[in-house]
């Protein structure tokens, strides 16, 4: 069972085997978890957003035509859950700040982040991720973590392959600044009148 | 200008990819599944009449009418052949039909009480 493909599973659930479908919960949910929880950052809510996604991803199962990967048409029901969830809360948010990171302080960071533990490597990823706006935190994940394409995460989030690319750009220029804050702070403190 | 942001792309690739999932709940699938279950029951809708009696419905009301239209009555009045003025003249059929005062009472009432059945609906939803 665990070797079935996702086609196999759909057409499985489409012909009322309904068990067929937990395989798929199962098979996504941490990743479709981690994408509410990025952009909500609310663990409770982002469980609830992400139960609604696969429940809808069942109900409109039939609709799914095959053109695009099945995990891509999950991501989509995700994503546009969580917007309006976002959107319902009225919480978007936004950071301005963002800096020019030159090449030595690349490095500098680079050589900094090897030397921390991994533990801490990732506290202060999950950190930057969340100062990052709702959409910037999924398309970043999107793209990074499950190295979709730009056309692949125009296709989910309804954004124009331009300006995915833009929002990669400007997210990734966040998360620098907010790493170097973290990271070589010395910087951030000799820099501070310049600001 | 490109080599950090090569750079930059390389060390956010690794730091996300080497950033663990976060995991849902333990029974987050059981919960789905169950909400599924639930769902699929309540949702399965019977209609009062199938369509197989709304056909037959259908085809006693189209038999009848084909049957009036195939035997007209026949000792009605012929009044395509009526005069204008024979027309006009034509008794009206329910002149010396008249209600009792309780009959129009009864009607009255059971008007008022057709009329606020929608308002007790809404009342009853809410």
């Amino acid at each position: 069972m665990t070797t079935s493909t996702d086609h196999q599973l759909i057409n499985n659930t489409l012909h009322g085997n309904t068990q067929a479908f937990s395989v798929l919960v199962e098979r996504y949910q941490n990743f479709v978890f981690t994408i509410a929880v990025r952009m909500l950052r609310n663990r409770e809510e982002a469980e609830e957003v992400a139960q609604d996604s696969f429940i809808k991803a069942f109900e409109a199962l039939s609709t799914y035509r095959g053109e695009a990967k099945f995990s891509s048409w999950l991501y989509s029901i995700v994503y546009r859950k969580t917007l309006d969830r976002i959107r319902k809360n009225n919480n978007s948010r936004t950071i301005e700040l963002v800096e020019e990171i030159t090449e030595t302080e690349t490095e500098d960071i680079e050589n900094a982040l090897h030397f921390i533990q991994i533990q801490e490597r990732n506290e202060l990823i999950k950190k930057g991720i969340e100062q990052l706006p709702e959409q910037e935190a999924a398309i970043i994940t999107f793209f990074y973590f499950e190295e979709l394409s730009i056309k692949e995460i125009s296709e989910i989030t309804q954004l124009s392959e331009d300006n995915v690319k833009i929002k990669l750009f400007r997210s990734r220029k966040k998360l620098f600044t907010l790493l170097k804050y973290y990271v070589l702070p010395q910087y951030t403190n000799n820099n501070g009148s310049a600001i | 200008m490109e080599a950090p942001f090569n750079k930059q792309d390389e060390i956010i690739k690794k730091l996300l990819q080497e950033a663990p999932l976060e995991k849902p709940s333990l029974d987050f699938s059981k919960n789905v599944m169950q909400q599924l279950e639930k769902q699929k029951t309540s949702q399965s809708y019977r209609p009062l009449i199938s369509k197989t009696t709304w056909g037959a419905i259908a085809a006693i009301f189209l038999l009848g009418l084909l049957w009036v239209y195939f035997n007209p009555a026949s000792n009605m009045y012929d009044v395509g052949n009526l005069t204008f003025t024979e027309k006009l003249n034509i008794k009206k059929p329910f002149e010396a039909f008249a209600f009792s005062k309780t009959t129009q009472y009864a009607i009255g009432f059971m008007a008022l009480f057709l009329l606020q059945i929608p308002f007790l609906k809404r009342i009853v939803a809410r």
